[in-house]
């Protein structure tokens, strides 16, 4: 009798598990295109919409006493708001949990992605749905040591322990960074990146590996970063860069020409403590007025003969995303440079001219 | 030097002014007692009086703090070869058998006169099996305790204890836990075994077995020998309230 | 109770029998149950057939590209997903195999102690066990590694025991032993009853530690020797060392009877040394002794002698075994004796004495046998040939060459190190220790419960019976209380069993390379997770079900024994 009262309730759970099933089959993503212009519903929303995480300092970095967020993702998506709006505090920051493919971004819940972790690469753009902007940071996987432990080159990492992430690509990466090098190693691989700082400074390993720009935020975070060495030269490459959903030309486009924007100003000099000299007086014709701070300038900041009317924009939208933010220069050395707490070089994050990889595409 | 004091020639049991206590309270209070050889001695008296206490300092389950113990001649004290050899002359049967469970009846009974007197299995079993026709059930030699009767178990409890070839047995209520027609097949045992001159000092409520099979008897009070003496003084003529009491009660 | 109740009812008779709807019930439900599964199926496939990630096992044969903490030689990061796989299996049967053992061993002590008489050791296994049982196991783990592990010294500062140095170990000392056991032995004998044998013998234990005393203050002590040193000795402090030792003489006589022999022995034993260090009777000689660390303990692991191996091991095993066999031929002889004739022999001893002279005699014959007289060794990139000795001395010998030349059949080696890591040695992983010690303290928390519980499930009746034959203390525990305790404690052993081997998995926060860190590894490098996911499921269920059926097959065993 106990078994026929029992498989009545069975089925009911049955029943009742049914719908969550089917439902849970429907979180596998799909892109869905918005219509309509992205520019004109952003417009019309009065704010631009951004994923941003929030635990990384100087990328995105909630201060946990003052409750400010600042890093040079939340700056970029400040310098896009200003292009549209001219208003640098016209944005709705929204929190991302690292999810390959980013699913709120598909589902058009955000207008851009401003966020560490993800990395172009082929499989992503292939899938489709998504696009990506020009790089804002260069980084890639470095080594950190003690200072006082004698390894400076890849030979003294012979024979040593390394502490790496449990199930990150840092393994395979560092593996044959080792093995073609002929070196042997002992690899630690820790659960969490917590865990993994913790087994280093103890000792247990002589070396840990992770991003350069990580290392050098947790090398910074230690009682005393001179005792600890993050190599500046990375062994392999990442370029960290906006996402958006792929087809809006004209959305992609303000996004990645302001990027360039702040990258040429910061090439031709012109920083949110100068812009008002680079702007056209009362009277100045053009001749006179590009004569006085050249054409290149005048194509960034100036009414008539700036290009942002082609975007859609204000053709001198440039004028004010530089003066709120600063350009590229200024946005690093704020949060990464010589103005943060954590001086990272900027190495390959300098400009072309300095022997970086930054540079902006032709203002024509 | 202390023992020759108070050893009397012929008695096997002395017991001289034992006290003892749990925690705070007094169980047994001066008790003195001698028990002759081939005596039967039945201990009576009210619940909770201190009769298996006592009969429990005599092989050492309990620990008396005061007066002497003196077992066929060794003393019962804190030296652990003296307990050993007290124990080895020493039956004890329980209210509630205490018989092994994981052990067939056979086993039970050639346990301790293989692993304490080191005899051979073969005469440990012959003497198991005669015993065990003694006590009327050698055709429950291979089966396990939990397979008899009460009455079976007791009368298997008291074959072990009889296979050490003790010099003296004690008793504690060995019929209180068995069904009203179980405790004829036990007492039997019992009378015979006293017939046949065994040492026995019994604590029960059985009062025909005792006036029947008694060479004296003790009668228990708060830890005190209140009175005692033969089975006829003591039905019929005792003399303390508290005797008069306890046996109007019973009877 | 009245007609209406035996009115037909209008559901037809069959569908109201019971069995019929049983029967119904079950294909329904195993319906229900293979639809759903199928369904889940094809929409996973579906889903990673989408991602290019159909599941399958070729992937096993991939190169796996990630290194394995102290992995075993026949792993490199060359080696296939499926050879890591199977590292991570050992390193699990590794800590599993010594957890299971360890955690019983220490749960049986703590479960004994938590019925203990003693106060002191009662509670504080309680508290063990109350405190362990109710903390997670992450929790534990996470302090056994961060807190403990990470807080060792690095490895050129390790600990090393014994500490490295010269050791002077008194001639003397030899002696006390052999006294103390003389007199030991000696007062068996004399049936002087227990009070003055302690007395006895604790008198000479004093006597002695204060001669030692009396010697460290010597040579150590220059401001304390005025008590006891050799000829400097004031008359004032020897004033104080009489009258201490008077009180401690006299103050013997107020401690309760049971303690007083030992007391008083050993006042009189202390005020003797005293005197004999004083008037310099006893001589100041030791033996020196070189002592090299033998265990490091550091932040990058542990490490202890290693025994080796040579080729003449085998030979040698072939007398130990010889040993054994006569070993189990006499058990099994002296067994029958002993029922035969019922006289007692220790045949245990007997046992281990052949094995032991069998071992002995063994390792002089196979030591004995002539090595070659010269052998090859590489000389400046040339085979030359010369003695052993000679090599050895002219360090030319590699580790093949001792075990291939090396006369004993065993070779026992310390631990060497160079800079930075151990050239000799067994070595254990700090991440190893940590996960072990986790699972068996925590295991052992929850067996000794049931260990209390199986013993205290034997009526006390059993034991009062036991003794009252004149069985001993031993007797009693093996022949009655743990073979009825048995039944009780093994199948929540089994549990426990279980447990600790699934708790293994936790190793992956702790860093040690087990099943499910590498195969959390694998899963993200080959984009595979659904078939690792399998496989780790799969080699979890195996082993419990081996587990559980060792616990039935013992469990069976004891349920029949019984009854
Ligand atoms: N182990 C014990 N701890 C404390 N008190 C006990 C213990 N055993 C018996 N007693 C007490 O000692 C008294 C005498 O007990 P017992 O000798 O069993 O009496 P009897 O057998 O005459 O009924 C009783 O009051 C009993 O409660
Ligand atoms: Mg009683």
């Amino acid at each position: 009798m106990l078994k026929l009262k029992r498989t009545p309730f069975l089925l009911i759970l049955l029943v009742l598990i049914w719908p969550s099933l089917t439902f849970a089959q429907q979180l596998i993503p799909t892109p869905t295109p918005v219509p309509g212009s992205m520019l004109d519903t952003v417009l019309t929303r009065g704010q631009l919409i951004c994923g941003i995480n929030q635990e990384i300092f100087g990328f995105g970095f909630l201060n946990p006493n003052t409750g400010s967020i600042s890093g040079i993702n939340i700056d970029f998506c400040r310098a896009v708001a200003t292009a549209i709006f001219g208003d640098a505090t016209a944005i709705d920051l929204r929190l991302q949990t690292v999810d390959t493919p980013p699913t709120a971004l598909l589902s058009g819940q955000l207008d851009v992605l401003f966020i560490q972790h993800t990395a172009q690469n082929l499989t992503q753009d292939a899938q489709g749905g998504l696009d990506f902007g020009p790089p804002i940071f260069y980084d890639g996987q470095s080594i950190m040591v003690r200072t006082d432990s004698g390894i400076e080159a890849w030979e003294d990492l012979d024979e040593q322990t390394i502490c790496a992430l449990t199930g990150s690509d840092d393994l395979s990466n560092l593996d044959s960074a080792m093995s073609q090098r002929g070196l042997n190693y002992d690899l630690l691989s820790l659960d969490t990146p917590a865990a993994m700082q913790e087994a280093f400074l103890a000792g247990r390993c002589n070396a840990q590996t992770l991003s350069r720009s990580l290392l050098e935020i947790r090398r910074h975070s230690t009682d005393d970063p001179s005792s600890y060495v993050v190599w500046s030269e990375p062994f392999t490459r990442v370029a960290i860069a906006p996402v958006y959903r792929y087809g809006d030309q004209q959305w992609s486009s303000i996004v990645d020409w302001t990027i360039w924007g702040l990258i040429y100003a910061e090439e031709l000099g012109v920083s949110s403590e100068n812009i008002d000299e680079f702007l056209r007086l009362e009277d100045e014709t053009d001749e006179i007025y590009t004569t006085r701070v050249g054409l290149p300038i005048a194509r960034l900041v100036d009414p008539f003969l700036g290009l942002g009317g082609q975007l859609g924009l204000a053709n001198d939208f440039m004028a004010e995303v530089i003066r709120q933010n600063g350009n590229y220069g200024e946005i690093y050395d704020r949060s990464l440079g010589a103005a943060s707490t954590l001086p990272i070089e900027r190495s390959l994050n300098a400009l072309w001219s300095d022997g970086g990889l930054i540079f902006s595409p032709l203002w024509r | 030097m202390v023992n020759a004091n108070i050893q009397n020639e012929e008695a096997i049991i002395v017991c001289k002014n034992v006290c003892k206590w749990f925690g705070e309270f007094q169980v047994l209070r001066d008790v003195s007692v001698e028990v002759q050889p081939q005596e039967v001695v039945v201990i009576i008296g009210p619940s909770g009086s201190g009769k298996s206490t006592f009969i429990r300092c005599i092989n050492r389950l309990e620990e008396h703090q005061e007066g002497q113990i003196v077992v066929d001649g060794m003393e019962m004290g804190h030296d652990v070869s003296n307990i050993a050899a007290i124990r080895r002359e020493i039956g004890m049967v329980f209210q509630q058998f205490n018989l092994f469970p994981h052990l067939t009846v056979l086993q039970n009974i050639t346990l301790a006169p293989m692993r304490v007197r080191h005899w051979s299995r073969e005469k440990a079993e012959t003497k198991a099996m005669e015993l065990l026709n003694r006590v009327g059930i050698p055709e429950q030699a291979n089966k396990y305790p939990g397979q008899l009767s009460g009455g079976q178990q007791q009368r298997v409890a008291i074959a072990r204890a009889l296979a050490m070839e003790p010099k003296i047995m004690l008793f504690d209520e060995p019929t209180s836990a068995l069904d009203p027609e179980m405790i004829k097949e036990v007492l039997d045992v019992m009378k015979e075994l006293a017939q046949s001159g065994m040492t026995m000092l019994v604590v029960t409520h059985e009062m025909g077995f005792a006036r029947e099979v008694a060479d004296r008897v003790l009668f228990f009070d708060q830890g005190r020998i209140v009175e005692q003496g033969t089975p006829d003084y003591f039905f019929e003529s005792a003399q303390h309230p508290r005797t008069k009491l306890f046996l109007s009660q019973i009877l | 109770m009245s007609a209406t109740q035996h009115q037909p009812s209008s559901i037809p008779s069959f569908l109201r029998d019971v069995r019929f709807l049983q029967v119904i019930g079950q294909i329904v439900f195993a319906i229900l149950v293979v639809f759903v599964v199928s369904r889940i199926m094809t929409d996973v496939f579906a889903a990673l057939q989408k991602n290019n990630l159909t599941p399958n096992l070729a992937f096993l044969q991939n190169r796996a590209g990630f290194d394995i903490s102290n992995s075993p030689s026949w792993y490199t990061s060359n080696s296939s997903y499926g050879t890591a796989f199977q590292v991570g299996l050992v390193n699990t049967l590794r800590v599993v195999s010594v957890g299971l053992v360890l955690s019983t061993l220490l749960g049986i002590l703590i479960g004994v102690f938590l019925l203990s008489r003693n106060w002191l050791v009662r509670t504080i296994s309680r508290v063990y066990v109350e405190l362990l049982r109710n903390t997670p196991l992450l929790l534990q783990l996470f302090v056994w590694y961060f807190i403990v592990m990470l807080s060792l010294p690095i490895f050129r500062e390790a600990y090393t025991f014994p500490p490295e140095g010269v050791a002077h170990i008194p001639i003397r000392i030899a002696f006390y032993g052999i006294l103390i056991l003389v007199i030991w032995w000696r007062t068996r004998r004399w049936e002087i009853g227990s009070f003055r044998r302690n007395a006895i013998i604790s008198g000479v234990a004093a006597m002695l530690v204060m001669i030692e005393i009396g010697f460290w203050l010597y040579n150590n002590q220059p401001s304390w020797q005025s008590v006891y040193a050799n000829g400097d000795m004031t008359s004032s402090s020897f004033l104080l060392y009489a009258v201490i030792s008077a009180v401690l003489i006299v103050g013997a006589w107020f401690v309760p009877i049971q303690w007083r022999g030992l007391t008083l022995g050993s006042s009189i034993g202390q005020a003797i040394g005293g005197l004999l260090v004083y008037f310099g009777i006893i001589p100041n000689s030791a033996f020196r002794i070189e002592i090299y660390p033998a265990f490091y303990a550091s932040i990058r692991g542990f490490a202890f002698p290693e025994l080796l191996t040579t080729a003449r091991f085998a030979e040698w095993m072939a007398f130990v075994g010889l040993g054994i066999v006569l070993a189990i031929a006499q058990w099994v002889y002296f067994g029958r004796i002993t029922e035969t004739t019922g006289k007692p022999i220790p045949r245990g001893w007997y046992a281990l004495l052949a094995v032991v002279i069998f071992a002995i005699v063994g390792w002089v014959v196979v030591g004995s046998e002539p090595a070659p007289v010269s052998i090859p060794v590489l000389q400046e990139d040339q085979t030359v040939y010369m003695p052993l000795e000679e090599a050895r001395a002219g360090n030319l010998l590699t580790i093949q060459d001792e075990l291939q030349y090396n006369p004993s059949p065993l070779i026992f080696r310390l631990p060497e190190r160079t800079n930075f890591k151990f050239i000799v040695g067994t070595e254990i992983q700090p991440e190893y220790m940590a996960l072990l010690l986790g699972l068996v303290v925590y295991t052992s928390a929850f067996i000794a419960e049931i260990v209390r519980a199986g013993i205290q499930a034997v009526p006390y009746g059993q034991l009062e019976a036991a003794r009252a034959m004149g069985l001993t203390n031993s007797q009693t525990l093996r022949l009655i209380i743990l073979p009825q305790a048995l039944r009780v404690i093994i199948p929540p052993l089994g549990n426990q069993y279980l447990n600790l081997s699934k708790n293994s998995s936790l190793a992956i926060a702790i860093a040690y390379a087990d099943l499910f860190l590498i195969t959390t590894t694998i899963m993200n490098q080959s984009g595979q997770s659904v078939t690792g996911m399998v496989m780790v499921m799969l080699t979890y269920l195996i082993i419990s079900l081996i587990i559980a059926a060792g616990s039935n097959w013992i469990n069976r065993r004891f349920q029949l024994v019984t009854r």
